[in-house]
């Protein structure tokens, strides 16, 4: 048992070192769920529950704030929460995002031990 | 080109480098510098906001395995790294760009960032006095920035 996380990102490498990141936190992963853009994770979350999505903003198709404005949009969707893994630092840019309601914010490159503090302050450590 | 994004590239890329991908950098001497022939893989990111621009960063072949490699934890010979190169690349420039955005204009202005992309223009067409040559991991690096 452990978390089930959906990471939306347009680069497999960035799923791929977010999932490595999962590793050195010795974060209890359920499941880690992958999606390309924003229409991909909307598409997955038609049949799959899942505590958090952690999001990118810069996608081709769907980007990050078209995919959270689309679940909080949704009422089977809108109580998930969705944090953003980003490479803009524009407090103006968080500051919006926030009010959309993002439960969190990271800024690429990120270390594991953030990643860590993310999902417990949004999760709760698991038990 | 010596403005405030050059000067914010000469702090970030290195730092870059090394958070994402362990790499170490220094500045490339100047006798080391490749010759036109250098056959590198380049990738390019644009921006707009309260200014428009151009980051383009081309990188020794020999370079893209291990930054994949690094990146996702795994061996550089796994075939996993060698078909990621590209892509590894390409982050590594998304995440050099976003952070010299911030370095230069502060954490104020909103950028828009597209999606970064391989470029097929060859190297020997840029500017090469106006950019940034590193060593990273004794492989060179150069960095491009214009309007």
């Amino acid at each position: 048992m452990g978390y089930t996380v959906l990471v939306v990102d347009d680069s497999e490498t960035i799923r791929g070192a977010l999932v490595k990141a999962f590793k050195m936190a010795k974060l209890p992963m359920e499941e880690v769920v992958q999606a390309g853009d924003g229409r991909e994770a909307l598409d997955v979350l038609k049949g799959k529950w899942v505590d958090m999505v952690l999001t990118d903003i810069n996608m081709p198709n769907m980007g990050g704030v078209e995919l959270l404005a689309a679940m909080k949009a949704d009422p089977g969707l809108k109580d998930i929460p969705v944090a953003v893994v980003s490479t803009e630092g524009s407090q103006t840019r968080m500051t919006s995002l926030k009010e959309a309601g993002i439960a969190g914010y990271l800024r690429k490159p990120c270390r594991p031990e953030e990643i860590r503090d993310l999902l417990h302050s949004v999760l709760g450590e698991w038990s | 080109m010596k403005n405030e994004m050059f000067q914010a590239m000469e702090i970030v890329a290195p730092r870059i480098l090394e958070e994402a991908a362990f790499l170490f950098s220094e500045p490339l001497d100047e006798s080391a510098i490749p010759s036109e022939a250098w056959h590198p893989v380049g990738v390019e990111l644009r921006w707009n906001g309260p200014s428009t621009g151009v980051m383009r960063l081309w990188a020794d072949p020999a370079l893209l395995a291990v930054i994949a490699a690094n990146m996702l934890g795994i061996d550089e010979d796994d075939p996993v790294s060698q078909a990621k190169g590209a892509d590894a690349l390409k982050e590594s420039l998304n995440m050099i760009v976003g952070n010299c955005l911030t370095e230069a204009w502060g954490p104020g202005p909103v950028f828009l960032l597209d999606v970064p992309r391989r470029i097929e223009e060859s190297f020997a067409s840029a500017d090469h006095d106006e950019g940034l040559w590193l060593s990273t991991e004794g492989k060179s690096v150069f960095l491009w920035c214009g309007a």
